[in-house]
């Protein structure tokens, strides 16, 4: 069993008394695609923001690297359902900005920007605004940011669910691909989505979540070749049993 | 420039509906598509003429078909596909029209070419067309194009200034 690189254990989350996460645990392994599925209200984005550090537990212990994480989790990067681009930014600029925070010089960090760029198929739109781009390639801009930071585990906030049908599914696979690919660092990623289908289709195991207060329910392990199809026959069975984990 | 207006598509919905047309091998009915993709016929409508446009698929009384090079594609590498979109799109006539512009070496203006439109299509839709252009030779790398100048560059020029 490979050390895992995030793990969360028992961690539970109040607001104003109100219990969302009532004492969640798992591990995050490395080069697995972990996906959290479950209905809206089950904590799922909460437990993506703990894992990055952006929000507190209230209590249990959220562990990174085989260390208990105060603060911001430097091991992640976060992509948002929104994309969230500075408007008054190219495409370039807006990858490059994470870079400059942590003081790499400009023309290394717009270099790596255009680099990722690139790999996300943008390479011809390095020096377009945001409003220039459709809102699969907003996306793809925000999955370039977030790899920029080479980050160990790659947090995915409904990365898909803005983007209609057809700029979804090609998306999906591209991250796929990614994460394989010997040019990007990042090997592991967790993805939050409403979506079963999406869960089954892109992770190596899927955390089944239940609401009122968030709780883990089951961890599936979707061990189905891949490539994967969406819809295929091989991928029915899981879906079903992550469905009827969750209600 | 007569039949030669770009259908409204951008290349990722583009790419996605050729991928969504191998899905169903052989010919099928376009309103079927339309529904298992849940869209509406005239939200499908510039996708599948794009697809048309670059020959990657055949369109005939409500049926769709990828042709070869549409297959092709649906099993491409993104690269791969960049460089097949390239080839058809370098020969479009209004991208053909910005890349002659451009055969000089400096930067064209997107007010000249919009105005080289205007003769053959009003003044909204010709701004519509630019843009669609800019995105399609943005994505094929065919050239630069900097909203601050409005003003096309030859590739790799915009980044030198």
């Amino acid at each position: 069993m490979p050390e895992p690189l995030v793990s969360l254990i028992a961690v539970g989350k109040r607001y104003d008394g109100a219990e969302v996460l009532h004492e969640v645990s798992f591990d995050v392994l490395p080069g697995e695609v972990l996906a959290l599925v479950g209905p809206s209200g089950c904590g799922k984005s909460t437990l993506l923001r703990i894992i990055a550090g952006l929000i507190p537990a209230s209590s249990g212990e959220v562990r990174s690297d085989g260390h208990p994480l105060t603060g911001l989790n430097p091991a992640t990067a976060l992509v948002f359902q929104s994309f969230a681009l500075l408007p008054w930014l190219k495409a370039a600029e807006n990858v490059a900005l994470p870079l400059e925070a942590r003081g790499v010089p400009t023309v290394e960090r717009l270099r790596k920007a255009e680099r990722l760029l690139d790999l996300m198929g943008l390479r011809g739109h390095v020096r377009a605004y945001p409003r220039e781009l459709s809102g699969g390639m907003r996306q793809r801009v925000g999955v370039a940011r977030a790899l920029c930071q080479d980050p160990r585990v790659l947090l995915l906030d409904e990365p898909f669910s803005a983007l209609d049908v057809l700029t979804a599914q090609t998306l999906r696979d591209q991250v796929v691909d990614l994460l394989q690919d010997p040019a990007v660092s990042t090997r592991t990623a967790v993805l939050v989505t409403h979506s079963v289908e999406e869960a089954v289709y892109m992770a190596d195991r899927v955390v089944a979540m239940r609401s009122n207060p968030g709780r883990v329910a089951e961890v599936v392990t979707v061990d189905a070749p891949r490539p994967r199809r969406w819809g295929s026959p091989e991928l029915v069975p899981f879906v079903d049993q992550l469905y009827a984990l969750m209600t | 420039m007569k039949h030669a207006l770009l259908p409204h598509a951008t290349v990722g919905r583009l790419l996605g509906l050729i991928d969504a047309m191998a899905e169903t091998p052989g010919p099928d009915d376009l309103y079927r598509l339309a529904e298992r993709l849940r869209l509406r016929l005239d939200a499908l409508h510039p996708l599948v003429e794009a697809a048309r446009l670059l020959g990657w698929a055949r369109v005939a009384h409500g049926d769709y078909d990828l042709t070869g090079e549409g297959r092709r594609v649906a099993d491409a590498t993104v690269a791969e596909r960049k460089a097949l979109f390239r080839e058809r799109v370098r020969d479009l006539p209004l991208v053909a029209s910005i890349l002659r512009a451009l055969e000089a070496g400096a930067p064209v203006s997107r007010e000249a070419i919009r105005a080289g439109l205007l003769p053959h299509v009003a003044g909204p839709e010709a701004e519509r067309q630019v843009d669609t252009a800019v995105d399609w030779g943005r994505w094929a790398e065919l050239f630069d194009y900097d909203a601050d100048d409005a003003c096309f560059f030859p590739i790799g020029e915009a980044g030198r200034r």
